[in-house]
């Protein structure tokens, strides 16, 4: 016979058993939440200190361990994994989602630099289809050529898909390519690999990790890698036009938004420095007058009659760069309206180049 | 009696079982938010490492004469100002470039009293001169960068590393310390 004192320790026991499992329980699941975002968020982290390291160092580097998360998209500057975990990158860069290989790049124009670190996929083999249009054999070499030197290449017809070095490749285009009339490559495109199908027909749909590019009008259709969430755009689907081989070169390893936020930085960069450059030729001009200070060793062929008192390149240093970049309004344009406006921005930054290395060069900075 | 004794006794032992149990998760918990402290002051020394690098390597605040660099040119110092800083740095970043003058040895023992004299007030004045804050208006007499509305502020971490600075007019370099100050929050 049960007594009372045993069934209350039945009961208690019971209750407290249950609490303790429902208390494990949620504990366990929070716990879960928090460390898959934890981990999510290390290897973020871990990924943005190799960018610096390789920024500051310049030293090529190394990232693999995006392999541990099950997606990723770069929407720059921030990098979103799958658990919505974002980290916002300190470094400019143009980031692949595989793992990469990094390098740091850069543009010099004498007085003012614009650097990145480019982070493309290792292993990464580009696919070349072909397909019709003028200037496609012109258009792939001149993508292999800026590719960097690890990247593999490819081509594919319908089922049949070939691969060479570089060198091997190139020699293909120029002697085999003509040979063979293509279809389009059914081959299934894994990660790591970019399919390209050259062509002029514009109603080609491009399935995942494959893009394409017609040579006559500059245009291109992409599918956006990534899950659809962090993607957030409606459709894969996206289309828009590249310049030349350099773009196409970010585009096939980056994507387009990395090569608008690479210009819009650029424009960004290049616009605080020029307006510390300007001021500081004026202070530097204005103060060598007043003391009498002459520095350059000969006159420099832009600026006689400064000569004598040059470093000073006068107030109007980076005057027609700023015009360039400045709309109406007097408020800074978009890169892409720059761009499409004129070209009268790169042309005043080559020439604002120039003037500064012939300064260089007759002693006066 | 001694039934409500045991029942007693068994309340207090489902009690300091499940405080146990409470404290054992505080604890697990406790350690990963101080490994996140820990961590968070790691991120924030390598941040300001790292803009004190991009610093130190900008082609527009270096002098084009030193081609590797880390020879800060004072007219650029001069004219640059909080919310270029901002731009190219981030918000809450503290900057100052501060130089030294060359003083004289006052202990030589071959010194008069009214030469030592003479000498320390003279070490007196170029430690004044060193305080003079640069702006158009006073350079290149002048030997500290501060930036208005980039001010010093509560929770920063410091970093100060020695830095050559290229006074322009003269076209000496002078030996100076830059030292730049990051808000934790920033990352």
């Amino acid at each position: 016979m049960l007594s009372a004192f045993q069934i209350f320790k039945m009961l208690m026991g019971v209750v407290v058993f249950i609490f303790v499992i429902i208390f494990f329980f949620r504990v366990s699941n929070m716990y879960v939440g928090v460390e898959e975002r934890a981990d999510d968020f290390e290897i973020l982290r871990g990924f943005d200190r190799s960018v610096r390291q390789t920024f500051t160092s310049g030293n090529p580097g190394t990232f693999v361990n995006f392999r541990f998360l099950d997606s990723l998209y770069y929407d720059p500057p921030r990098l979103k994994s799958r658990n919505q975990k974002t980290l916002t990158v300190t470094t400019f860069l143009i980031a692949s989602t595989f793992e990469s290989n990094l390098i740091k790049e850069c543009e010099e124009y004498e007085w003012f630099s614009f650097c990145w670190v480019y982070a493309y996929p290792q292993n990464f083999t580009l696919i070349f289809t072909p397909l019709d249009g003028d200037g496609r054999k012109d258009l792939i070499k001149d993508i292999v050529e800026v590719m960097p030197g690890d990247i593999r290449f490819a081509h594919c017809n319908d089922t049949d898909l070939l691969r060479g070095d570089r060198n091997a490749f190139l020699a293909f285009v120029d002697n085999g390519m003509d040979d063979i009339t293509y279809t389009p490559c059914t081959v299934s495109i894994p990660d790591g690999y970019r399919l390209v199908t050259i062509t002029t027909d514009e109603s080609i749909e491009p399935r995942r990790n494959e893009i394409v590019l017609n040579p006559q009008t500059g245009a291109y259709i992409e599918y956006l890698s990534g899950l659809p969430e962090l993607v957030n755009a409606p459709s894969p689907i996206r289309t828009g036009s590249y310049e030349d081989a350099r773009d196409v070169y970010f585009l096939l390893t980056t994507g387009k938004s990395a090569l608008d936020y690479k210009n819009e930085m650029f424009l960004n960069d290049l616009t605080i420095a020029a307006k510390i450059m300007e001021e500081r030729m004026k202070l530097v001009k204005r103060k060598m007058l007043d003391l009498n200070v002459q520095q350059c060793v000969e006159c420099p062929t832009p600026f006689p009659k400064e000569c004598g008192y040059t470093n000073a390149l006068g107030d109007e240093f980076t005057s027609d760069l700023y015009d360039a970049m400045a709309g109406p309004s007097g408020s800074l344009r978009q890169l892409n309206d720059v761009i499409s406006a004129n070209d009268d921005y790169l042309t005043a930054l080559a020439r604002t180049a120039a003037d500064y290395k012939e300064l260089i060069a007759g002693g006066c900075e | 009696m001694k039934g409500q004794v045991e029942i007693m006794e068994y309340m207090v032992f489902v009690l300091l079982t499940m405080f146990i149990i409470a404290f054992v998760l505080f604890m697990i918990f406790g350690f990963q938010f101080l490994s996140l402290g820990g961590e968070q002051a790691g991120e924030i020394e390598s941040r300001s490492l790292f803009i004190l690098q991009s610093l130190l390597s900008s082609k527009t605040l270096n002098s084009p004469q030193y081609q590797k660099g880390s020879v800060l040119d004072d007219a650029v110092l001069t004219v640059m100002t909080c919310d270029d800083i901002v731009d190219m740095f981030g918000e809450r970043v503290y900057v100052e470039v501060r130089t030294f003058l060359e003083k004289p040895d006052c202990d030589d023992p071959g010194l008069s009293s009214l030469e030592r004299s003479r000498c320390e007030s003279r070490i007196g004045k170029l430690i004044s001169m060193e305080n003079i804050q640069c702006t158009s208006e006073k350079y290149p007499e002048c030997f500290v960068w501060r930036y208005q509305g980039c001010e010093k502020q509560d929770e920063m971490v410091f970093r100060s590393v020695p830095v050559n600075v290229l006074r322009k007019m003269n076209s000496t370099v002078a030996m100076g310390v830059i030292t730049i100050g990051i808000r934790g929050s920033e990352t």
